[in-house]
């Protein structure tokens, strides 16, 4: 039984400016992760398991490889007479103009939510790795009689992320104040890219915002309107990664090695879903070493890999060492080549005896279709 | 409305495939997992879709739910267009009553209305437990350029094999004066791989021939075929060069599944062109631990691996622990091996579990009796209990609780 009255949007584009290299020619949606992933499979995945049959993505630029990759949404369950995944690119009428605010984007779209049947809405950014359970966020949301529910995960602020909204709760999860840009060591409940709350008033406050030129909800509505509406804070146990800048992606790539995190983001009743290429399994030749690796299928590896995560398609040749590296799809890493500390992006030819050092807050990043 | 397709395929997939004893308890043939990733329908599936053949039927008669599951609508094969695309065919009460399918010939005869609805020109007969990658489209046009009745794929086998297939003799230019099932003595080497094309009027009159007569077994090899070569119809042996297994048996199977670890064996599924597609499962990439040793081997997505694993084949979701060793074996998907033990020249189906410490097989150069040694096959959902011995050639069908001294 699906249909549980929410409308998934998913903001593709958002937080693009923290991964500036990775996301040159792609939406922060669209950015390949953890050997065969997408950024946005996290989401549509999270959407599609809790029972969500209807998603938008707003994308404003950059945003064919994401087209490429959601296609009909069948991967995710979310090709659907009813509904299913819509890409949104900007909608523009004669007089306006276009924003980067999440409020101005959600006024661009507002005929899609207009049309939608849907109780509520869910939005929800890109740069969390997760598997969240938003069927139990939907329960208490509505159980807590809340007019928002913020999802937030308890840790510590990331000095890179440089607009992070805090909050503190009462013991009810109810949130009593919220925080931007807090400087805070300690750990706290750090708002984590997915709001819920009812399409109704997701219009009320984007028509409001519009007409008096506040743009900025956090501040706007989150900070003034505090006591006003009821917030709530869904909190978000097991794994997580916010990504907000290249090292914190290529951390959370590395996360992966560990089987805790492993068996916690690709739950086996929740599974993260992606577009599948039919490749063959990977194979290891004679003389290859592999150690602590994530290897997708496609490859065939023939020489030294530690540490790393390799994506579907990659060729590895022999007597090469591949250490601390995130590799791309269909990169090929010819003879004897030695790369450390280095994040290939697709399509990378390393040839024969290159080699090549970063450092583990200092990964090298590679550009796609780049011959080294 | 169905539009006009000019040929139809038939797989013909209902065989209980009975010499692979526990890999087929459940399901039939040609739904066997295979290579890695793969099921043994997705070959002449894909063939199918690469050589632009859109309409398909699958004859399924044993165990068919596995394999109408895995078929399904055929999406994972581009084979669900809106007016073709592929269909399981199973046996149908009909105004006549109910029947089983009786034979090859019977099978496709009993669903001619399937084939009709297409208004085809050809139809392709397939068997479904062949592993090969083919252009059926070129045997349509050598079908069609030595104006044939009937073209039969045929193989160039070792004449010291040939009297284990059914052997085509054929006139220089390629058509066939007879057939040869199993012979003692083969006077040629061109073994028939079980892949017909026929004209459909003509197939369509020898079928309805062969259904009225009572002392036919129904069968394509045996009656319908020698049928029409006694009536002189035009029938060629179309020669196929590349690799081409029957995976009816343990070995063969064992073998066909090793031959892709062979860099020498003709066979590459890694190609950007005609690959071989499957329904996938949803699983992480997969994981090599820090202790894990692997050699010339397969790996699949989900697989968790810790252990030395050497010439072997792992299907999506197989856990092998530290210090276990696996080799030469092929195991299926999510198979475990726990810490210790040891696998060697052995299948493990879907889902067993070898505990710890426990050896599964052996080597043929550690079995000094002779035909003792084998290929040794446990059944799918079996255990086998921690420090527990499976003998090579061993087919275990119930868990195995009691050590060995």
């Amino acid at each position: 039984m699906r249909n549980n009255d929410v409308l998934g949007i998913i903001f593709g584009n958002s937080h693009a400016e923290r991964i500036q290299s990775l996301t040159s020619h792609r939406t922060m949606a669209s950015v390949p992760f953890g050997g065969k992933y997408r950024l946005v499979d996290f989401n549509l995945s999270n959407m599609s398991n809790c029972g969500i049959t209807d998603v938008g993505i707003i994308v404003d630029k950059n945003f064919f490889s994401l087209m490429d990759h959601v296609g009909s949404g069948k991967s995710w369950d979310l090709s659907r007479k009813n509904g299913g995944v819509h890409l949104l690119p900007p909608f523009i009428q004669s007089g306006e103009a276009s924003g980067d605010t999440v409020i101005e984007k959600l006024y661009s779209i507002r005929r899609f939510l207009n049309d939608a049947t849907d109780e509520y809405v869910l939005l929800a950014d890109c740069d969390l790795v997760a598997n969240v359970n938003y069927s139990d966020m939907i329960q208490q949301h509505i159980d807590k009689n809340a007019d928002v529910t913020v999802l937030y995960i308890n840790g510590l602020n990331s000095e890179s992320r440089q607009d992070s909204v805090t909050f503190t709760t009462d013991t009810d999860e109810r949130i009593v104040e919220f925080l931007v840009e807090p400087r805070a060591k300690a750990e706290c409940n750090i708002a984590a890219g997915a709001i819920l709350t009812s399409r109704k008033l997701l219009l009320e406050i984007v028509q409001e915002c519009v007409n008096t030129n506040k743009l900025n909800y956090v501040r706007n509505i989150f900070q003034k309107d505090v006591n006003k509406y009821r917030f709530y804070g869904y909190k978000h146990e097991g794994y997580y990664s916010l990504i907000s800048s290249i090292e914190e992606y290529f951390e959370a790539n590395m996360d992966l090695l560990n089987r805790e995190n492993r068996k916690e983001l690709f739950n086996v009743h929740r599974p993260i879903y992606t577009k599948v290429r039919d490749d063959m399994p990977s194979r290891y030749g004679l003389g290859s070493s592999v150690k602590n690796s994530l290897v997708a299928q496609g490859c065939v590896i023939e020489g030294e890999v530690e540490n790393s995560i390799i994506s579907k398609g990659v060729r590895i040749g022999k007597g090469s060492k591949v250490k601390n590296c995130i590799v791309m799809q269909d990169t090929k890493i010819g003879e004897n080549a030695n790369l450390s500390y280095v994040i290939c992006d697709k399509d990378v030819v390393i040839k024969d005896g290159r080699a090549l050092c970063g450092y583990n807050s200092f990964p090298i990043y590679i550009p796609s279709e780049k011959v080294l | 409305m169905y539009q006009k397709q000019t040929t139809v395929a038939m797989i013909l997939a209902g065989g209980q495939g009975s010499r692979l004893g526990v890999l087929t308890r459940k399901l039939a043939k040609p739904a066997v997992p295979f290579g890695g990733k793969y099921r043994i329908i997705d070959f002449p599936l894909s063939n199918c879709v690469n050589s632009g053949i859109e309409a398909v039927g699958v004859l399924t008669q044993y165990q068919p739910l596995v394999l109408n599951e895995y078929v399904g609508n055929g999406q994972p094969w581009d084979l669900d267009g809106m007016y073709s695309g592929v269909t399981c065919l199973s046996p149908y009460q009909q105004m006549d009553g109910a029947h089983w399918y009786a034979g090859t010939a019977n099978a496709i005869y009993r669903n001619m209305n399937f084939i009709e609805r297409y208004d085809p020109e050809y139809v392709v007969v397939l068997s479904g437990d062949h592993i090969y990658k083919m252009d059926y489209a070129q045997m349509i046009s050598f079908h069609k350029k030595h104006h044939a009745d009937c073209t039969i794929a045929v193989i160039d086998v070792p004449l010291e094999e040939a009297s284990r297939f059914g052997i085509l003799n054929t006139n220089p230019d390629g058509s066939i004066y007879e057939f040869e099932e199993k012979p003692a003595h083969p006077k040629s080497t061109n073994a028939s791989m079980g892949i017909y094309v026929f004209n459909w009027s003509k197939l369509r009159k020898y079928l309805e021939e062969d259904a009225a007569d009572p002392n036919s077994s129904n069968d394509f090899g045996k009656d319908v075929l020698p049928a029409m070569l006694n009536a002189g119809e035009r029938m060629f042996a179309y020669p196929f060069e590349g690799y081409w297994k029957d995976v009816g048996t343990i070995d063969s199977l064992w073998e066909a599944n090793m031959d892709l670890l062979n860099p020498k064996v003709p066979l590459d599924l890694s190609g950007e062109t005609d690959k071989i597609y499957s329904r996938n499962p949803s699983m992480p990439p997969h994981y090599i631990g820090p202790n894990a040793n692997i050699q010339n081997s397969l790996v699949s997505d989900g697989c968790d691996v810790d252990g030395k694993i050497d010439f072997s084949v792992l299907f999506p979701g197989v856990t092998i622990g530290t210090g276990a060793t696996v080799t030469d074996s092929i195991l299926m998907p999510g198979a475990t091996v726990e810490d210790g033990a040891t696998v060697e020249y052995a299948i493990v189906s879907e889902n067993a579990v070898i505990k710890k410490n426990a050896h599964i097989g052996g080597r043929p150069e550690n079995i000094k009796e002779e035909g003792k040694w084998g290929v040794a096959v446990i059944g799918d959902g079996i255990t086998v209990g921690e420090g527990c011995v499976v003998e090579p050639k061993a087919m275990i069908d119930a868990d195995v609780t009691e050590v060995e001294k």
